[in-house]
Formats: structure tokens, sequence, C-alpha cells
């Protein structure tokens, strides 16, 4: 099971959390905002960065917090809310419907360019460190979508392996190669 | 000890293991010499890595916008159709999904039901076991009140033969008198602390349940209104129970 999860803001302390978090699976939607206001940006970031757009990152926003309002009563607070909301973010961003289509079409065009890059990704010596050239964030939109939902997971967001690989179907080995083509993938994006 | 000399190729191959701490201690050493003699190696390892390091540190973004009022709107019930199409669309909507909903509710509301009453009659017939065995000695059976006050088996059988004649919310209604009657009973073995918490979160939901009970006395076809009450009856059964289980203050 994912643990990573979304810290408490300055704008509510744990206990008041607990507390929204009842009255909004009772129905009060005041608490719900509350809950909204205090992880709307974790969710929005896990969700840009998972779909690479802010429009359609803005959109799965409002689909997680739909989808968290509606299965709220479920919540059993067997785990911290924050990690749950987390794990249904990334839920929502792993099943969009919209963006799988559209990586779908992509499909045969990112493949080329994966093979292109991926031979070349040894021959790039950079000039100077990366994290001080490069727009990382810019870069992560640009991956293919499998290999970036994994780096996001895995380097942004700290799951393992062995997490990504349950919610997204596939095994660890899987990821691991993932991961890596990403981390090639930026790294020549970031030395151009 | 002597190590093993890899060409680039090979240190490619190693790199992910090296990054993902999976490499052993003679590959490491073998990754990080080939590294000090080589700069193309060199480079990548300490791109890649600078990424590595990078990643977790990435700032939080915001909304271009506040996004509350599209979703305060998408978990709003429907109240006033915005059109006639969509009022056509409701309209079929709300044909065919009351049986459907109340048939759905009725068996989640048996299944936490039967659930609830054999977990508690296991439950509190153990409870009330070492009770009595602490007050008057060795028992071998014991019996908790029903809802109307008398003493009675809790098999959750009876539950279970009568829950698919009832309504969902009648199905809560009749446990939840039955868990009130368990509480009530083991009230005085209860931190004080303890049950206040019990009282106040169950004044959360009594008035979840009022205000779902008067929304769909006015709306009484509302699938939305009609899950609503039976969730927070739903939760009502799960804090009763929880209480009832609680173990007696020492």
């Amino acid at each position: 099971m994912m643990v990573a999860t979304l810290d408490v803001t300055a704008s509510g302390t744990a206990d008041e959390q607990l507390s929204d978090v009842a009255l909004a699976a009772s129905g009060d939607r005041r608490a719900f905002e509350r809950l909204y206001r205090s992880h709307v940006d974790r969710v929005f970031s896990i969700c840009v960065r998972m779909c690479g757009s802010r429009t359609r990152g803005e959109e799965l926003t409002q689909d997680v917090f739909v989808r968290v309002w509606e299965k709220l009563p479920l919540f059993r607070g067997e785990s911290a809310f924050s990690t749950w909301l987390h794990r249904v973010a990334v839920n929502v961003a792993l099943n969009d419907r919209k963006v799988q289509s559209r990586e779908r079409a992509r499909t045969a065009e990112t493949d080329d360019d994966d093979d292109r890059d991926s031979g070349s990704s040894l021959g790039s010596v950079a000039a100077a460190p990366v994290a001080e050239r490069l727009d990382l964030e810019a870069a992560i939109a640009l991956l293919p979508p499998g290999a970036r939902k994994v780096f996001v997971l895995h380097d942004v967001e700290g799951f393992t392996h062995e997490e990504i690989a349950e919610e997204m179907g596939v095994t660890p080995g899987g990821t691991k190669s993932q991961l890596h083509r990403a981390r090639m993938l930026l790294r020549e994006a970031l030395s151009r | 000890m002597n190590e093993r000399l890899i060409d680039c190729e090979e240190f490619e191959m190693l790199l992910p293991f090296y990054l993902e701490g999976e490499a052993d201690a003679a590959e490491r050493r073998t990754v990080e010499r080939h590294a000090a003699a080589c700069t193309h190696c060199s480079a990548l390892l300490g791109d890649v890595s600078a990424i590595v390091s990078a990643a977790p540190q990435l700032p939080t973004l915001t909304p271009s916008r506040d996004l509350w009022p599209e979703i305060e709107s998408r978990i709003q019930p429907d109240v006033v159709p915005l059109s006639a199409a969509r009022a056509q669309k409701e309209t079929r909507v709300r044909q065919a999904s009351p049986r459907w909903t109340t048939a759905r509710l009725a068996a989640a509301a048996a299944a936490l039901v039967v659930s609830t009453a054999g977990i508690t009659y296991v439950a509190t017939t153990r409870v009330d076991a070492e009770r009595i065995t602490v007050a008057a000695g060795p028992a071998t059976t014991t019996s908790v009140p029903d809802s109307q006050g008398t003493r009675s088996s809790t098999a959750p059988s009876g539950t279970v033969r009568n829950a698919s004649s009832l309504s969902s919310e009648q199905l809560y209604d009749k446990e939840i008198a039955h868990l009130q009657t368990i509480v009530r009973e083991r009230r005085s073995l209860l931190d004080t602390a303890t049950i206040a918490v019990i009282q106040r979160n169950l004044a959360v939901i009594d008035s979840a349940i009022a205000q779902s009970r008067a929304a769909l006395a006015a709306d009484p076809n509302s699938r939305f209104l009609n899950e609503q009450l039976n969730s927070v009856l739903g939760q009502k059964v799960e804090l009763l129970r929880t209480a009832a289980l609680l173990p007696a203050r020492t």
C-alpha cells in the first residue's frame, strides 16, 4: 500500500482536520471546504505532474475532491486522512481516461523519440550541473506518459517500486526500467 | 583486492542499480572507479544524481484559480433542472433509480447490520460473561436486552431472517436501538471521558440524520439523499458498535 502522506498545513492542526473529516463525512460542506483548502495545492501538484498539463491538472484536482466527497463516508481512519487523500489523487490521475486517450494518440511519436533519446543519452556531457540549468518541472511534463508517472511517483512523491507497480498493474521490474528511462530522458532534455 | 574493470555500456547498465541502492559493495566500487576514470560517465552520474536529488524538492504548485466553486457545485444535489433536456434526463434517472437504489441500499444495510449483529453478539457475550464471572463466579450462558428492553438471545440469526423484509432505514433503526440498549447497559463500565466523546460524535451524526430526513421529506426520490441518510445511519451503527465493544475501564 502506498504510504506517502500529505503534510498538514498551517491552516489546520491534526485535531482540527480529524474533526473536519468527521464533519465532512456526515455531509458538512463547510468542513469539506476547509479540507479542500488545506490540501488542494498538494493534490494539484500530484495531478499536474502525473498528467503533464496544468489545465487538465485542475480538472483532475476537482475530480479528486469530488471522489473524496463521495468516498468519505467509507473512510475508516485506518490511515491518516492525508495518506488516503493522496492515494485517491494518484488513483484518479492514473485512471484519467482523457489523458489516457490523448497518450495513446501520442504513443507512436513518443516511442520513436524515446528510442532516439535513450540511444544518445550517454553521448551528452553537461557543461554544468543539471539542477542549476534546468527547468526540471517543464522537462517532467515532456516525458512519455509511462515514464513520467513512474518518475513522479518514485522520485518526486517517494513511493516504492512495489507500490507503484501495484497501482499501475505492472511489475516492479517494469517500473524500474521506466524510471531509468525517465531519468535518462530528463538528463538529455536538461542538457540541451 | 582486484576489481573488475567495466566499459561505458556496462556502467550504464549498472547505474540504475547503483542509484537505487541495489548494487552490492563490489559493484558500487566498480561503478565509482569507472566514473572516476571516465569523463562521460562521471558527467552522467553527476547529472542523474542531481535530478534524483532535485525531484523531491520540487515546489508545491497552486492552481491558477479557485477550484472550490466548481467542486461545490458538483457535490450539491440537483435541485433545479437547468434545462428541459436535463429535466427529461433527470426524470428518466428518477424513474429508473429508486428501485435500484432501494434494493442496493437495503442490501448494504442488511450486510452491515448482519455483520454488526454477529460481531456484537460474539463480543458482548464475551464481555458480559467476563463481567458476570467477576461479579458472581463462572457462568456458561448470558444474554443482553433487545430494543424493547427484554432480555433475549442476541444471536444474529434473527436479524438475518428479518433483513430481507425490512427497508434499509428500518434495518438500521432496529440495529441502532439494539446497540443503544447494549451501550446503556455498559455505560457504568466505561470511562466518563470516553462516554463524552461518544456522545459528542453521536450528536453530530444525529444532526446529520435529522437534516437528511428533513431533506428527504421534501424530495423523497432523491438518490443522493437516500444514500446520504443510509451513510450516516451506517456511521451511527459503526460508532455504537465500537462503543458496545469498548473494554471496561480499569
